[in-house]
């Protein structure tokens, strides 16, 4: 017989519950760990589109990755796919900074950011990101 | 020398392994710690297709955040941030976060007929994102 460790949410049993979401931890599930997080800052140049910036990530198999990014001196976080929204009217929706996180993507020992500026000077960007465990 | 509690998969020693895929858990390895799901609705229509909603969060700091989206009755959820379409429809899905908020936007262009429901799903985590 298996041992197995588990913590259930409150209100459930750990004894009987079936149901991964029911517990909080359970050692025949994954956790999704966060094997590397850090903040990276960029300059992102005038008028160019598709910028990359890398950083290695140091690991021997290409790990899951995630990342937010934030103007310097902003109050406000933005995700790859999205340009950085700056404001809202329900007559011309989303009104951006200029600045867009294009994505963010991984190989076997790199971690790349891809960003525009369609501003005419240049951008400080911080970004945080994260890597969990290998796709391969 | 510092205890560490470890749970190896199948087959792997514990006491041995060093490669994060080989252990269910570590705790020399943070995880994100799930703190909340939200549920949140926006309706675009062809004389307002621009939708926002906002959502209160009060931690004090950015939060790390999942969100998923699907039009009512589909059953289809995709990542957000999200832009697509087709020929004569587009749909882009963003949103921000701020220290105290998270904002939700769905801008649409081409959308004829009737009104169209977004259902957000947004799972925040305790996790900050330390800016």
């Amino acid at each position: 017989m298996t041992a197995v460790v588990a913590l259930a949410r409150a209100g459930k049993d750990a004894l009987t519950a079936t149901n991964p979401n029911d517990f909080l931890f359970h050692s025949s599930y994954n956790t999704f760990k966060i094997i590397l997080e850090g903040l990276h800052s960029i300059t992102l140049a005038a008028s160019t589109a598709n910028q990359s910036f890398s950083i290695n990530h140091g690991f021997s198999f290409i790990p899951v990755v995630a990342a937010f990014a934030k103007q310097d001196g902003a109050s406000r976080v933005f995700a790859p796919n999205s340009e950085d929204v700056l404001s809202w009217n329900s007559t011309v929706g989303t009104i951006g900074t200029g600045v867009r996180f294009n994505y963010v993507e991984s190989d076997a020992t790199k971690i790349y950011f891809n960003f525009n500026n369609d501003n005419g000077s240049t951008r400080d960007i911080i970004i945080k990101y994260y890597c969990f465990e290998g796709i391969t | 020398m510092t205890p560490i509690i470890r749970v190896a998969k199948p087959t792997k020693n514990a006491l041995t392994i060093t490669d994060p895929r080989d252990m269910i858990f570590s705790s020399q390895y943070g995880t994100l710690k799930y703190y909340d799901i939200e549920f949140l609705t926006v309706t675009v229509t062809p004389l307002a297709p621009h939708g926002r909603t906002v959502l209160t969060h009060n931690l004090g700091y950015y939060p790390f955040i999942e969100v998923y989206i699907d039009e009512t009755g589909s059953g289809q959820y995709q990542y957000v941030p999200l832009s697509g379409g087709g020929v004569a429809v587009q749909f882009n899905f963003k949103y921000v976060i701020t220290t105290t908020t998270i904002s939700f936007y769905i801008d649409t262009l081409g959308v004829v007929g009737s009104s169209i429901t977004f259902n957000f799903i947004c799972f925040i985590f305790k996790n900050t994102l330390g800016f």
